[in-house]
């Protein structure tokens, strides 16, 4: 046998001094010291050193102590798990641990993940909560800014009727000669059309059930609109959203009551009414008005599309915000529970 | 030292799932095996008997009330040091020290000798527990685990999340310094 170095024997003497050595590595060494001062010296004060570590003695308690230490122990664990969110009565067969399967599934699963799961509900909790308050919310603003427009555009046509009556009428029902222009319908819708041309999104229409002019002819949403207002002749404005090709069109209406005994001058009869009205509209519509009577409403709609979108668009953009946010969040908690417990633990650990 | 004894009967393992299926003498049985080892085990983390009693019983509820994630690819052993030294780490994050090392060495008590040899064995034990105190703490569990528990490297690599190599070193890098200091007779 190869007689072994005085390096290698160093190397080795704690395994030795532990029994961890195989025989013939053992019986090398055995050799080696006893031929090697040095090594022999080592060894020693290895086996002093042991000697010394062994001989610090714990202070124990006495076995009565033993003796009732596993009692203890369980009625502690007995009254821990209220608190730990388990049964009070402990274990219990087929239970797994006083938990019902679910608690037993959360436990059986590594601190990280569970940290991790209870990251992830958290933040769909919240991003859920966010997403269903901030949507309601945005399309309520939506709703709301399109009600505004509505009622300024529905004043903007009411402010035309008086003007039509007020001025234009005066000015031009004298002559003898029947102009449309001073008919208030006429002329706000008029008016009203030009506008669309450049808001297309805007709209006016004074819906009769029985028009002089075809073109102011209630159609089937428009005549209920109508109807409901002569139903309830206390009715002063209608409001509401309805589905369009284009989209969702909210809609506001005041019905059209005949106040001015003038206006019954051209809807009472065609012999009644000016010829020149008659030759222009002719006889099939726009007769038997009575006064007090509704007879319309003048509505005005508003595609809500737009303002949809762009609530849509802030929604999108505050929920994927937030979803970052989360996300950087759920990096950057990682890294710090790596950097502040987990590594520490390992370095103590290792 | 403390080193845990083979026993008869059932495994850990097995006790553990009789406990999970509402076993109160699994979980005493598992107790009762390990109460002294880990008594011993905390009194050299903690050096303060009044606290060892209670760290103890709090390792076992600790362990107890997580059992369901043991699934027995480690041993019970090395998974109850494990949470032991987690908690011994908290004890003293708690009084605000980080570890045993922060407490005066003079203050700490005396271990249980002889009447005949108590000065020469009070002599010996402090200058012991002053020499492993100063060692790293990565270090000193090794040699606790080691020298004391009766560990295998293999177990202690399991308990400190490190490779095999790492604890053997750590145990080697522990001796060769208490050597240092000289303590040997």
């Amino acid at each position: 046998m190869k007689a072994m170095a005085c390096r290698d024997a160093k190397a080795h003497l704690l395994d030795y001094a532990e029994g961890e050595l195989d025989d013939a590595l053992r019986a090398a060494l055995r050799e080696h010291v006893a031929g090697c001062p040095d090594c022999r010296r080592e060894l020693q004060e290895i086996e002093g050193l042991r000697s010394s570590l062994g001989r610090e003695r714990v202070p124990e308690p006495g076995p009565a102590f033993w003796e009732e230490f596993p009692d203890r122990v369980w009625q502690a664990y007995r009254a821990e798990l209220p608190a730990a969110g388990r049964p009070a009565t402990g274990p219990r067969a087929g239970g797994g641990l006083g938990m019902n399967p679910v608690a037993a599934r959360w436990a059986s699963l590594a601190p990280r993940l569970q940290f991790n799961l209870a990251l992830l509900a958290v933040f769909a909790l919240g991003l859920g909560a966010t997403g269903y308050l901030t949507y309601g919310q945005l399309h309520r603003n939506a709703r709301e800014e399109v009600a505004r427009n509505a009622a300024l555009i529905m004043e903007a046509a009411l402010s035309m009727r008086r003007y039509t009556i007020g001025q234009i009428r005066p000015l031009l029902g004298d002559s003898g000669k029947f102009h449309p222009q001073t008919v208030p319908a006429y002329a706000t819708t008029e008016i009203m059309n030009q506008l669309q041309k450049r808001y297309a999104d805007y709209s006016y229409k004074d819906a009769a059930l029985n028009p002089t002019n075809p073109r102011n002819r209630a159609v089937g949403w428009e005549a209920e609109i109508v109807g409901s207002f002569r139903g309830n002749p206390g009715q002063g404005e209608i409001r509401g959203v309805r589905d369009t090709a284009a989209g969702p069109s909210f809609y506001v209406a005041r019905p059209t009551r005949i106040r001015d005994k003038d206006c019954l001058s051209c809807h009472t009869t065609p012999e009644q009414a000016p010829p020149a009205m008659v030759r222009i509209y002719g006889t099939a519509g726009g007769y038997g008005w009575k006064y007090n009577e509704i007879v319309g409403a003048q509505i005005v709609s508003v595609s809500m599309a737009q303002a949809v979108r762009h609530a849509d668009r802030t929604f999108f953009i505050l929920m994927a915000s937030l979803a970052a946010v989360f996300a950087m969040l759920f990096v950057i908690l990682n890294l710090v529970l790596s950097r502040t417990i987990a590594r520490p633990i390992g370095r103590q650990s290792g | 030292m403390s080193i845990v004894t083979a026993r008869t009967g059932p495994g850990d393992a097995e006790l553990v799932r009789a406990f999970a299926g509402g076993s109160e003498r699994a979980f005493k049985e598992l107790v009762r095996h390990y109460q002294a080892p880990l008594y011993r085990f905390i009194w050299r983390q903690v050096r303060n008997q009044s606290e060892v009693a209670d760290l103890c019983q709090e390792v076992f509820i600790q362990v107890f009330l997580k059992a369901g994630s043991f699934r027995g690819e480690s041993s019970f052993r090395t998974w109850l040091y494990q949470i032991a030294i987690n908690r011994c780490r908290n004890h003293f994050r708690s009084r605000g020290r980080e570890r045993l090392e922060d407490v005066e060495i003079e203050a700490l008590p005396l271990v249980d000798s002889p009447a005949n040899d108590a000065a020469e064995a009070s002599q010996e034990a402090r200058r012991v527990r002053a020499a492993v105190q100063a060692l790293p703490p990565k270090q000193r569990i090794t040699l606790e685990l080691r020298f004391y528990q009766g560990c295998t490297f293999a177990e202690i690599a399991e308990i400190m999340i490190c490779p095999v190599g790492t604890a053997k070193a750590n145990y080697h890098h522990a001796i060769a310094s208490l050597r240092k200091r000289g303590l040997e007779p």
